[in-house]
């Protein structure tokens, strides 16, 4: 059941590209104001996830979703040109690694006042004006300079700081961040990701915040949204997920977490590969590598269980009937 | 941008010094002199050759003279026509084979972007393919070749029409150009066509034209601004050593399509044995493409900011 | 949902997958021998070499020699032909015979033969030529033999005969019975004159003229022989100066890399100044400053030419490996660990830069092919008599409108050689970067 005031709310997405099913019946619900973390390993299906959200995935995938509404719109049956209006002026998207996000010959301030001139139909002058006073608001000093400059003349956090400016140029409502301080340096990541929560705090905008940092996701997100394999396997508040995780594969992730405080004598790893995705998953598809796995996790895909108000979990463990059993 | 400049002329400038100099010292390497035919009957007779030609000074001092002609633009006289200079020559014949040159490159680039961007755009699909046997072709079938079966297809092409719809040889009008421009550029226009195609191809897939769709940028709008100067830039990089192989290739074309190039009268002088104007030839073509050559490099630096910028990207 | 009474028990523990352990990439030649055009290519370049070398033995027919009887035919099989004086000959077709004319074309003339017609003081022979209209043509002779023998000019056209008798009624349609029409073709032949001068055997007035698989030229010469023979002159160009410049550059490269510094400076400003010379302009001053005369082949100065100008591309790709591997973390750990610089280069520097070498090779051979096509083409490489693939195709330029095949074989030729490297080079390069991409991985 979709909350009246939520931003975003997809149900049941899945895309299949090239033969393999990668993403499994995802589902999403992000109101405005508020930042969704998308937690997993390479291959969980986040990136593909996002990009289907602005449907900037190639001609060959095939999506399908029970519903994807959009402040309250459906986009299920948006065409090529109503998507290319919702692009930038809505939803937009920044990505992982600014120096190549940004066209190396065109220069910086030209590639933000773009989107103006196109979304927001201002004369080329005024959109290199509102160029830089963006730059400016995104913390960059000399920003009239820097506007003129080409990308390559800039360090990476600048330019990630940038290509944030692009894309809330036109203020829209949600934003999808991929990856967006995994190319950074450890000290500039704090810096960007301080101020895409005032950002997002400042115009009331929605954050899908993909990432495999859970760091990150402890300092930027509310709710948290954990893959694997392509599937949600748990989801809910922060503290709730952080604190207690629910499913065996958010407990070893939480646990391979390398920390400065515990003292640890092995760097924990999830031993196994995750499965190949171009074959159907009989069961949970973590079974082969979860250490509490029961024989029904090989036999059934879990369904979802309330594990604790605002967190929910795919997992047998939470499986009513196993208390009874036992 | 102004030191990057004045760098390249000066380089050329050195280039085309050791052009000269390895011109000149070819030449004179030569066991004999060019007298030992029966030009010079009388010893008499071939002294006052030497002479004329400077031939009877010493070598150092006959290239010092050498060097000083050159630097005034003065070629020397012609071996075998004795009342025509060397510049003349040039001055004549040049200009029309610079015009099949600009001619035969410009056609090439138009159309082995064009080609290239549309093979990249309908990757894998027919007029793809379709363009990749016709490059392999271009490539593999020799320019003589080319330049006799054009000549063919117009004798043909004229009989069935009734008439003369293209000139088989010659030089006068535009409608001299037309073939032999073609047929001298369709080798380059098949490799930059390849090139710009593999060059489109790794564009499409960027990040930054991810980000121009996520912008929101129609397609036609990212192949304007986004990806058609960023695909072009290897290409133009290439557009120096295709210069020399135009003006190669030009050499065989002007011959089969009687076009009163310099080209042509080089490979006369050659069978004449003109050594001051295969020499003055030899020195001449050099210069020019090293003119061109840097001229490109001039213009690369203008298109891509990461030389211009950063000094030599290379 | 149906529960199973020990499904909440542990599972048992699956042997954990090891990832696989990353095999190590392939040798080159196995991924090149996957690639189905490099195959083709291959065995293309390996018939070409083959047949370039051993051509002349398995094919030993003079590609100098003339038969002046076939001029320009197209391809032929060994024949048997009869030794003649020098009179054309003729072969005959038939057409059409009326049931009462018999006529048939012998190598020196038609002859022509009917029943006699009673009370006819004579015969009158007329000949036309068959497309001229239904007329009798041209009368021939009057006779009074029922047999006529025609040796008036003849063309290799078709002619009708009409015999019509002379001092009797006109007959009607037994007109028409007295008419044959017959298509004449030159016979072949050969010229007894001939015969002397090529030394041909001659059995019962007969010999044997050899096939001619792809015809032959305007001046009666073998064209497989001469483009076998062709193939000799561009493969020694073709193969010789690329490997000889490509291992100088090589050495050039790898020493100025090695060394260092200044001397890497200059060594690499040099070839610079090599590489801005106009290559077939100096192409073409070697050949005359070597004193050779128009008239003359020069392969020597061509071979010597295109390695003194080429030999940079080479030297600058060797260098930029060296300097690669110089600078790469591997080396200098190898260093430390007390490596010397001869099994650095061995086991570093050639597996890396063989490959290279290998693509710069597959792609500089069809690039010579062509530039001695080109030259022999403008007469500055190798000139006619001596058979080089583009020599032939400027003599079969000449006859280009008539017979085009004396264009068409060796440009094919050139064609198919400079094709079949382009895309072992292409394949080659191909395979070197999936082995880059496996290895990374």
């Amino acid at each position: 059941m979709k909350a009246p005031e939520s931003l975003l709310s997809v149900r049941d997405l899945n895309i299949s590209l090239g033969g393999q099913h990668l993403v499994r019946s995802v589902d999403l619900d992000i109101e405005a104001g508020q930042c969704l973390a998308l937690v997993g390993e390479s291959g969980s299906g986040k990136s593909l996830t996002a990009l289907s959200l602005m449907r900037l995935l190639p001609r060959s995938a095939k999506i399908s979703q029970q519903h994807i509404l959009f402040e309250g719109q459906s986009l299920a049956a948006y065409s090529e040109a109503q998507w290319r209006q919702l692009r930038a002026r809505r939803i937009a998207m920044i990505f992982q690694n600014p120096m190549t996000a940004m066209n190396p010959t065109m220069r910086v301030g030209q590639q933000i006042a773009e989107v103006l001139c196109l979304h927001a139909g201002v004369s080329r002058r005024e959109a290199s004006r509102q160029a830089v006073a963006l730059l400016e608001r995104l913390g960059i000093v000399n920003a009239a300079q820097k506007a003129r400059q080409y990308p390559f003349e800039m360090s990476g956090g600048m330019l990630q700081r940038a290509v944030i400016a692009m894309a809330i140029a036109c203020k829209p409502a949600l934003l999808i961040a991929d990856e967006p301080t995994t190319a950074l340096d450890a000290t500039v990541q704090a810096e960007v990701l301080v101020l895409l929560r005032e950002l997002c705090n400042e115009q009331n905008m929605g954050l899908l915040l993909i990432t495999h940092d859970l760091g990150v996701v402890r300092r930027m997100a509310q709710k948290v949204a954990v893959m694997y394999a392509g599937k949600l396997v748990e989801t809910g508040d922060i503290s709730r997920v952080f604190n207690t995780p629910a499913h065996p594969y958010t407990q070893a992730l939480k646990q391979a977490m390398p920390s400065l405080t515990e003292q640890r004598d092995l760097l924990m790893a999830i031993p196994g590969t995750p499965p190949d995705l171009s074959k159907p998953i009989a069961g949970c598809a973590f079974a082969a590598r979860c250490p509490q796995a029961m024989n029904v996790c090989a036999r059934q895909q879990p369904a979802d269980y309330l594990t604790a108000p605002e967190q929910h979990a795919k997992c047998w463990l939470w499986d009513p009937a196993r208390t009874k059993a036992s | 941008m102004i030191a990057y400049i004045l760098k390249r002329l000066a380089y050329g400038a050195i280039t085309i010094w050791f052009i000269a100099t390895a011109t000149f010292f070819s030449m004179h390497a030569v066991p004999g002199d060019p007298f030992n035919e029966a030009k010079a009957a009388s010893p008499q007779l071939r002294q006052n050759l030497m002479a004329r030609y400077g031939l009877d000074k010493p070598v150092t001092e006959q290239y010092l003279i050498y060097l000083r002609n050159m630097l005034r633009g003065d070629f020397g006289i012609s071996f075998t026509q004795e009342n025509r200079q060397v510049n003349d020559i040039i001055r004549e014949h040049f200009p029309v084979s610079a015009i099949l040159g600009v001619a035969a490159l410009l056609i090439a680039a138009t159309g082995g972007i064009i080609g290239g961007a549309v093979a990249a755009h309908w990757h894998n699909r027919s007029p793809d393919r379709a363009m990749m046997i016709a490059v392999v072709l271009a490539i593999s079938v020799p320019s003589f070749v080319i330049a006799a079966l054009a000549q063919m297809a117009i004798v043909r092409a004229n009989d069935w029409l009734g008439f003369p719809l293209l000139p088989v040889a010659g030089w006068g009008g535009i409608s001299h150009v037309w073939v032999p421009a073609l047929v001298l550029g369709l080798g380059t226009m098949a490799y930059l066509a390849r090139l710009m195609r593999s060059s489109m191809l790794a564009v499409m897939q960027s990040d930054y034209v991810l980000t121009a769709r996520a912008k929101g940028l129609s397609d036609w709008q990212i192949f304007r601004k986004h990806q058609l100067r960023n695909a072009m830039l290897p290409v133009v990089t290439e557009l120096g050593p295709t210069i020399a192989a135009i003006t190669t290739g030009g050499f065989v074309v002007e011959l089969i399509f009687a076009i009163p190039g310099l080209g042509r009268y080089f490979v006369q002088a050659i069978q004449q044995l003109d050594y001051t104007v295969i020499m003055g030839t030899t020195v001449f073509y050099g210069a020019f493409l090293v003119l061109m050559v840097v001229l490109i490099d001039i213009a690369y630096g203008l298109i891509d900011p990461r030389i211009r910028l950063h000094g030599d990207g290379r | 949902m149906q529960f199973h009474a020990d499904d909440f028990k542990a599972l048992p523990a699956a042997p954990v997958e090891q990832m696989e352990a990353l095999a190590p990439a392939p040798p080159l030649w196995r991924v090149l021998l996957a690639d189905v055009r490099a195959v083709v290519a291959l065995v293309v370049v390996a018939l070409l070499v083959f047949s370039a070398f051993a051509g002349p033995f398995l094919w030993p027919q003079d590609p100098a020699r003339q038969w002046l009887s076939q001029v320009s035919s197209g391809p032929t099989t060994a024949r048997i032909v009869a030794v003649v004086e020098d009179n054309p000959q003729w072969q005959g077709a038939l057409v059409q015979a009326g049931q009462l004319m018999s006529v048939s074309a012998t190598t020196t003339s038609v002859k022509l033969a009917w029943p006699a017609v009673a009370g006819a003081a004579g015969y009158r022979v007329y000949r036309a030529e068959a497309g001229e209209g239904a007329g009798l043509g041209v009368p021939l002779a009057q006779i009074e033999h029922p047999w006529y023998d025609d040796r008036l000019q003849l063309r290799e056209r078709a002619y009708r005969y009409t015999v019509v008798p002379v001092g009797v009624a006109p007959e009607g349609e037994n007109e028409l019975s007295r008419r044959a029409t017959i298509t004449l073709t030159p016979a072949l032949t050969i010229g007894r004159f001939e015969a002397q001068l090529l030394d041909l055997p001659v059995h019962n007035g007969e010999v044997v003229l050899p096939a001619h698989p792809l015809g032959t030229d305007s001046l009666g010469r073998d064209m497989l022989s001469r483009v076998i023979h062709g193939a000799r002159t561009s493969m020694l160009v073709g193969l010789t100066a690329p490997l000889l410049f490509i291992t100088l550059g090589a050495f050039y490269g790898a020493a100025a890399g090695l060394i260092g510094g200044w001397v890497d400076n200059t060594l690499m400003r040099i070839a610079d100044f090599v590489v801005a010379l106009p290559f077939l302009l100096f192409m073409i001053l070697f050949r005359v400053a070597m004193g050779i005369e128009s008239g003359e082949s020069g392969l020597f100065p061509m071979v010597l030419a295109m390695v003194l100008l080429s030999w940079p591309g080479a030297a600058r790709l060797v260098r930029g490996q060296v300097l690669q591997l110089r600078g790469s973390a591997f080396v200098l750990s190898a260093r430390m660990a007390g490596a010397s610089n001869l099994y650095l280069i061995r086991r570093h520097l050639l597996p890396n830069v063989l490959p290279l070498l290998l693509v710069s090779l597959s792609f500089a051979i069809p690039q010579a092919i062509f530039t001695e096509a080109l030259l022999s083409f403008i007469g500055m490489g190798v000139v006619p008599p001596t058979p080089s693939w583009g020599s032939l195709c400027n003599e079969g330029i000449r006859s280009m409108l008539t017979h085009p095949h004396e264009l068409i074989v060796p440009a094919v030729a050139i064609s198919i050689a400079v094709l079949a490297f382009n895309v072992l080079g292409d394949a080659l390069s191909d395979a070197m970067d999936v082995q880059i991409r496996r290895g990374a991985q």
